[in-house]
């Protein structure tokens, strides 16, 4: 994937080209710039990823997740 | 009978049927043909269910002909977003692959209106899968665009796009509709109507599509809070079919309502939804004591809503995404967006999901002192059909609004109408209240809509 930092203008990481182009195999038919539309919206989900840890909302190694989800934490 | 009477609501239809003024069969026929002339030019129907809206109207009026009311939706008819399995009607999710889909059972909340006595009409349109592939545009369904009664050349919202066009159309009494992230409170918005999107498991998900597990809710559409809150008590309550259904009271508070305004809620939104939320909190002060800006918690609730609705989402149509079959969806993102979520990575969705953790302690803690948040519900009025929806309003984008945070944490939210802006397009207000408490936002928005008359606005029709 991208270097999370990098812009996104840039062309899509060559990590999310193959990540892309890997799709191939459930549809033969994507085109390139399907590809390259894949490819750009998985590195900005790299760039989501990282948000979800950042410095200032760092999720620590005890933080739980849910995995029964309900609403009410009481 | 005048048209007059499709946009009754509830209550009053009630009414109308209790004296004999009307009866469910015509009610339901005058329903039918709104809906034939209407349904299609404003993207908002499927499956018009002549037979069986027909037998259900039927089955009302001989009922109540004999002495047995079974509450206040009886012979009262509705449509269900084409997500929730019927008998008697494909269930098409609104995407072209499943367009033949026949699920021959009754989802849970089908089953609770049917014995609410509600009458079934039609299956509403939606965009297509909910849009959980990451759809830009209007034109995300097999049926088209939906289309606001207020501006056919405007979206509906989405994904509850044919719950919002066909109620604010008069085509229905009232709606279901659902939401992951948005999907109520969007086409109530749009629709200048009233969306009430409850607590995460208050309502069983049992027979409808699934996008999100941790976060699909289904809610009611309809003309007024006090129907909202009708409706919700119909369908509400625990599922052998589905885990994360409760059984859960309705509790009102019983003092002045205690409102805190989401700071930075007008910030970059359109001069109207600024100027019809000033407006609305003037009508609110006159029964709720409204205590200040509350800032909503810094957390990052666009990127782990985002995160899990592609993950989820591309575990609920994984199917779908390895047969290649993605390429017959309506909008061109949405073609390739199933091979983006799958893409996904395993350890961002689970810290999503640790973020809500820590999200909902937050929300306790910011928000404990209020019955209620209020915002507006969305910077703008509705979007131009065939542009892109980043495109369509770029200087108004928001900076802040309860829609993604909300949803993670699973709190209850209802939208109301409380104005017009650009185009004649209805702008919209909502609250945020606390787990289960839907009864109490309910009860703020009566109060709101018995000094306001936006939610009585109807739009012009053209067939």
């Amino acid at each position: 994937m991208k270097d999370r930092r990098a812009s996104l203008a840039d062309s899509p990481s060559a990590g999310a080209v193959a990540a892309a182009a890997a799709m191939r195999r459930f549809d033969a038919a994507l085109s390139d710039s399907d590809v390259e539309r894949i490819a750009r919206a998985i590195d900005d989900n790299a760039g989501a990823g990282a948000s979800l840890h950042q410095k200032k909302n760092r999720l620590r190694n005890a933080d739980d997740l849910v995995l029964t989800f309900e609403a009410d934490p009481q | 009978m005048s048209d007059d009477v499709a946009f009754a609501g509830v209550a009053e239809q009630q009414r109308l049927l209790a004296r004999g003024a009307i009866s469910s069969v015509e009610l339901t026929n005058l329903y039918l043909g709104r809906l034939e002339k209407y349904g299609e030019s404003y993207g908002a129907v499927i499956t018009i269910m002549h037979d069986r809206a027909r037998a259900e109207a039927k089955r009302a009026d001989r009922e109540r002909a004999s002495g047995r009311v079974r509450g206040p939706l009886h012979g009262i008819p509705y449509g269900a977003k084409d997500m929730l399995a019927t008998t008697g009607a494909p269930t098409t999710w609104g995407a072209t692959p499943y367009r033949k889909q026949r699920l021959d059972f009754d989802a849970t909340v089908v089953k609770r209106l049917n014995a609410a006595g509600a009458v079934l009409l039609a299956k509403l349109a939606m965009v297509e899968l909910a849009g959980g592939f990451g759809y830009n545009e209007a034109d995300a369904s097999f049926t088209g665009p939906g289309r606001t009664p207020w501006d056919r050349n405007f979206w509906s919202g989405g994904s509850s796009s044919g719950s919002g066009a066909a109620l604010a159309a008069g085509l229905v009494a009232f709606a279901i509709g659902s939401e992951t992230s948005g999907s109520i409170l969007y086409p109530a918005t749009f629709c200048g109507v009233t969306g009430l999107r409850p607590t995460f498991g208050r309502v069983s998900r049992h027979g409808a599509m699934a996008l999100c597990w941790t976060l699909d809710k289904l809610g009611p559409l309809a003309r007024t809070a006090a129907d909202a809150d009708v409706v919700l008590r119909a369908i509400a309550g625990s599922d052998p079919h589905d885990a994360a259904a409760v059984d859960a009271p309705f509790p009102v508070a019983r003092r002045r309502p205690r409102l805190g305004i989401l700071a930075k809620g007008t910030r970059k939104t359109m001069p109207a939804v600024k100027k019809n939320f000033e407006a609305s909190l003037r009508v609110l002060e006159e029964f709720c004591d409204i205590t200040g800006e509350v800032a909503l918690p810094d957390l990052p609730y666009g990127a782990a809503v985002g995160t899990i609705v592609r993950a989820e989402g591309a575990a609920a149509f994984r199917e779908l995404i390895e047969s290649g079959r993605s390429r017959e969806l309506r909008n061109v993102n949405d073609r390739t967006g199933g091979y983006v979520g799958y893409a996904t990575l395993a350890i961002d969705y689970i810290d999503a999901q640790r973020q809500r953790t820590l999200m909902r302690a937050a929300f306790q803690e910011a928000f404990a002192p209020y019955d209620a948040i209020v915002a507006p519900t969305l910077s703008t009025v509705a979007y131009p059909i065939g542009v892109k929806f980043e495109e369509a309003y770029p200087k108004y984008p928001g900076a802040a609004d309860l829609i993604a945070s909300g949803n993670l944490t699973g709190w209850p939210a209802i939208g109301i109408p409380n104005g017009f802006g650009p185009s004649n397009l209805p702008t919209g207000l909502s609250f945020l209240g606390h787990p289960f408490a839907e009864a109490n936002l309910a009860q703020i928005a009566r109060g709101y809509q018995s000094r306001t008359d936006f939610h009585t606005r109807r739009p012009t029709l053209s067939s």
